[in-house]
């Protein structure tokens, strides 16, 4: 494997979370239900008696469940739908890390999102010329959204500070500071 | 870079000014003493924010002589431009309330 395919692959693996726990956890119940039933079917091939119950008489009373037992296989049922929904999402979802990477030559750089989040603020804070913690950033994936409170008296060029930020976060490379939103606070404080 | 606040370019010296609401207030006083022509110590001054624009309220007296209210609005207006110019933030609006008459002659008027 080449250097540059395993800095990439090192990128990719530090922003998205690992799925090794669902699939870890999963497979262990899937060995476990496996185990069981090759168990009695041995068992029931030399004639002994089941060990914890006949599969085919579990499936019995599943089907035809009588009055005192339907509760339970509802109870049964419901969790695991959720249990299903939760490993579909586990599996389909992205699975992304409040990290991002940026472009260097040299090694694979991430860097965590509140980063870009306090940079977009503090470029926004410098075109808006106000206080820096006047201005208020948040960083999801490659949006970015910037707040900012105004000085009295003093008007906030919305399209110059979007433009500030997308510049500061475009040096970062790759697609940073493609979408960048600016709202300015009706009300401003003096100082 | 783009544009400092109001008129003012950036500098190439990291940083930046800042008018605390302390010395609005007291430029604002100061500028409606002489304008009022009222002693500063007898006005009372408020600087608030209106839709992003500065909002001044002075309550006070006003030096006696031809229509009061004419040159309270009078005033008003130049307060509000003297302001302006001196702390580089717009003025939205301004809000005068007199409470008594002044006289240039006389040491204390009560």
């Amino acid at each position: 494997m080449s250097t540059e395919q395993l800095e990439k692959r090192l990128r990719r693996r530090s922003i998205h979370r690992s799925r090794s726990t669902a699939v870890a956890i999963t497979l262990v119940v899937v060995a476990l239900v496996a185990a069981w039933i090759g168990t009695e079917a041995v068992l029931k091939a030399i004639g002994q008696r089941p060990l914890l119950a006949d599969p085919q008489t579990v499936a019995d009373t599943a089907l035809n469940p009588d009055a005192a037992f339907t509760t339970i296989a509802e109870v049964i049922a419901a969790a695991l739908v959720i249990l299903g929904i939760i490993l579909i999402v586990l599996a389909l979802g992205p699975g992304r890390q409040p990290r991002s990477g940026i472009d260097r030559d040299r090694g694979a750089v991430v860097i965590d999102t509140r980063i870009l989040a306090s940079t977009a603020a503090n470029a926004a804070a410098l075109a808006a010329g106000v206080p820096e913690a006047n201005t208020s950033a948040s960083a999801r994936g490659h949006r970015t959204q910037v707040h900012v409170v105004p000085l009295s008296g003093i008007p906030v060029d919305t399209h110059a500070v979007e433009h500030a930020v997308q510049d500061r976060l475009s040096r970062l490379g790759g697609k940073h500071g493609s979408s960048v939103q600016v709202t300015v606070e009706q009300k401003g404080t003096l100082a | 870079m783009n544009g400092g606040p109001g008129s003012l370019p950036v500098s190439a010296v990291p940083g930046r000014v800042e008018i605390t609401a302390r010395a609005l207030t007291a430029l604002a006083r100061a500028v409606a003493a002489e304008r009022l022509g009222a002693p500063a110590k007898r006005l009372r001054v408020g600087v608030e924010d209106h839709d992003g624009a500065l909002a001044l309220e002075v309550t006070g007296p006003i030096a006696a002589g031809g229509d009061v209210v004419s040159a309270a609005s009078a005033a008003a207006d130049t307060i509000r431009s003297r302001v302006g110019d001196l702390s580089g933030r717009r003025v939205g609006r301004t809000h005068i309330e007199l409470t008594g008459i002044v006289r240039a002659h006389e040491g204390r008027v009560r």
